[in-house]
């Protein structure tokens, strides 16, 4: 054996070159692979005309999808594949090449992208324009979620509450794009002009992510908020370099959206006041109950990402709560395990059902999920047989 | 083949990826030949859960999450050589232990803190494609650090493995250079694993190493063979994570895994034609049956 490594001591760089070749060539001997750089070269001779936008969630990869639809030359790339859990999701180099190199990047922000934070920011570093969703709209604090009690008085909302945030949204749109506009730093314009003051942009959006630590970034559950920030998305792109005029076609998705909102308040319309409570599994539907008036009485898992575990007393606590108001339902998600769920609905006893939700991902072919406005419909559907079968 | 290669770096990101992830590899190469010589794989692996508390707490209160994950880190080697020193427990009972224990203090802390969560996801999902500059420049100072740790060490490090009892004859304070090596490991660990994420840095730090040693015996002719294996496990992980559309930090940890095997191969089919080929003496047999 030593005799062996002796003569190993002198041939290993042989050796180790030996394999590195043979590793490479396993990638390369792939016939997909040459595929797909002649597709990039191809795509990259045409760039001039076509504007490449990268979304990281499929959820607002559709959203954006359908809102720049009538844009002539937007191709869309999205990122994360139906299914994926947005908070832990790892791309490849070639999909971080792609978000590098488009015209508009768009993400989810506040944290969200759990797994993808530092390429994000690495990208925006880069100087490629950034529209974060959650950076053009106000969200909740996580500490609203404990705060639901205060809303027992929402009976009271009822009556006027349609009328009123109809009037929010319109007017919000305008007050909001304004101010967010001048404090947000990823203006396409100026991002597309000169580089080193980009970069120090970058820097201050660091620290405006790391305030968003205590917020709920699930601001998608209620259309409303999707239109709001759109307008945003509108204000960056009208007039950026390279874009032909986006309002037309984002305008009429925003009314898509605000017709959905009400279509989900006439789907929702049969449950009583004291119908509408939900038990989640993580802290997803903050948004959707502030819109519909609905109380959020408990989340398995007590966070807003779906890394934190619950304790046992929560669960108990939960299952007692659940138990005497006489909940019919717990909400799990179909990107997660619902384990948790049915240990809950079994400690509640009572015939308590588990029903999944889209919350975090569309939903494949026949899910009735395949676009953000049907996931919104397919939800609300779900919400009301649930909670008005009790 | 090469334009393979040259495709995958073709843009800036792609690019600091192959800096971020040399210069890790470089790092936990050097400081990872000792962990695979003096069989510390299980520590190193402890000790990207053993910072969790340390870096929740620092975002709880607010201040750097490295420096959190440095003074986690310090517990941790602390409370191991606590382990070590007052009972007959062997090692690894001891980094379980730890282990165990800071990780469960880490989950329970971010489950009552939500709000944290979001800053800690990105710190502790760090991903190879998210090397920014300045980190680069921490990346760079962390790796003289450990090089000089490496050189200043080298005697205590040598005789510490060899034998234990030796070294204390010798004055060369084995205690101590244990837990001066364990304490270069958690720096090497914490710095690298903010800029290229905890996986990789776990697939740098023992795969490298491991296939050098099946190589070279001395540990210095090892430590320079096992930086250049894991400088060919990343720019292979990288081109194969371009090319194939796969997640690149557990792409060049994979290959990292990979190319050891494939050495390992190479080493036997080698050795067995070597066998074949001359005559058989006793001495050929009695090192075969070894």
């Amino acid at each position: 054996m030593n005799s062996v490594r002796n003569i190993l001591n002198r041939t290993a760089p042989t050796i180790a070159i030996a394999s590195a070749f043979a590793l490479a060539s396993c990638g390369a001997s792939d016939g997909e692979t040459s595929d797909i750089s002649a597709e990039a070269e191809a795509a990259a001779g045409q760039a001039s005309e076509v504007i490449d936008v990268v979304v990281t969630t499929n959820i607002l990869g559709d959203v954006v999808a359908q809102a720049l639809a009538g844009v002539d030359g937007v191709e869309i790339e999205v990122i994360m594949p139906l299914g994926s859990d947005p908070h832990d999701f790892a791309p490849s180099a070639r999909q971080a090449e792609a978000m590098e190199q488009a015209d508009l990047l768009v993400v989810h922000g506040a944290g969200f992208e759990g797994g993808m934070t530092s390429i994000v920011e690495a990208v925006a570093d880069s100087g490629t324009p950034v529209f974060a969703f959650t950076d053009s709209i106000e969200l909740l604090d996580t500490d609203d979620h404990d705060d639901h009690d205060d809303h027992d008085d929402h009976d009271d909302h009822d009556g006027e509450a349609k009328d009123d945030h109809a009037d929010d949204e319109h007017g919000g749109e305008e007050d909001h794009s304004d101010e967010d506009h001048s404090d947000e730093d990823h203006g396409g314009e100026e991002d597309h002009g000169d580089e080193d003051h980009s970069d120090d942009d970058h820097a201050d959006d660091d620290h405006d992510d790391h305030d968003h630590g205590d917020t709920d970034p699930h601001f998608w559950t209620d259309p409303t908020m999707v239109a709001r920030s759109l307008g945003a998305l509108d204000e960056m792109l009208t007039g950026a370099e390279g874009w032909p005029d986006v309002s037309v076609s984002i305008d009429a998705y925003v009314q898509r959206l605000t017709e959905l909102d009400g279509e989900v308040v006439e789907i929702l319309s049969d449950l009583d006041a004291s119908d509408r409570v939900l038990v989640t599994n993580h802290e997803v539907f903050a948004y959707f109950a502030e819109q519909y008036d609905f109380e959020v009485i408990g989340a398995i898992v007590p966070s807003i990402t779906t890394g934190a575990e619950p304790s046992a007393a929560s669960i108990e606590e939960l299952a007692e709560l659940v138990a005497d108001e006489g909940v019919p339902a717990i909400f799990a998600e179909t990107t997660q395990s619902t384990s948790l769920a049915e240990v809950l609905a079994d400690e509640a006893g009572n015939d308590v059902e588990v029903v999944e939700l889209f919350t975090e991902s569309l939903g494949e072919d026949g899910t009735g999920a395949e676009t953000y406005v049907d996931m919104v419909l397919t939800n609300a559907r779900l919400v009301n047989a649930a909670l008005g079968s009790g | 083949m090469i334009d393979l290669v040259l495709d995958a770096f073709g843009s800036q990101i792609t690019r600091r990826a192959l800096l971020g992830g040399l210069l890790a590899a470089t790092m936990t190469s050097l400081i990872g030949t000792w962990v695979v010589v003096r069989g510390l794989a299980f520590f190193g692996d402890a000790m990207a859960h053993g910072v969790l508390p340390g870096i929740a707490l620092a975002a709880v209160w607010g201040f750097d999450l490295t420096l959190g994950a440095a003074v986690s880190a310090f517990v941790m080697v602390g409370g191991i050589n606590l382990v070590n020193r007052t009972t007959k427990l062997s090692d690894d009972t001891g980094i379980g232990l730890l282990f165990v224990g800071m990780l469960a203090l880490g989950v329970v802390i971010i489950s009552r803190e939500s709000a944290v969560s979001g800053d800690l996801t990105g710190f502790l999902f760090g991903d190879v494609l998210g090397v920014r500059s300045n980190e680069l420049w921490v990346g760079t100072a962390a790796l003289v650090l450990t090089l000089l740790g490496v050189v200043v060490g080298h005697r205590p490090f040598l005789a510490l493995s060899v034998d234990r009892n030796k070294a204390a004859t010798l004055g060369l304070r084995p205690g101590l250079a244990h837990v001066a090596m364990l304490m270069l490991l958690s720096l090497t660990v914490v710095a690298s694993f903010r800029v290229v994420g905890t996986l990789l840095v776990f697939g740098l730090l023992v795969a490298p190493p491991a296939t050098a040693v099946l190589l070279v015996r001395r540990v210095p002719i090892a430590m320079a063979l096992a930086v250049a294996f894991g400088w060919i496990s990343v720019v292979v992980g990288l081109t194969v994570s371009y090319h194939a559309d796969t997640a690149a930090s557990a792409t060049v940890a994979g290959v990292a895994v990979a190319q050891f095997f494939v050495v390992v191969l190479v080493v036997e089919v080698s050795e067995a034609i070597r066998r074949t080929r001359r005559p058989v003496t006793g001495l050929d047999v009695a090192a075969g049956a070894r």
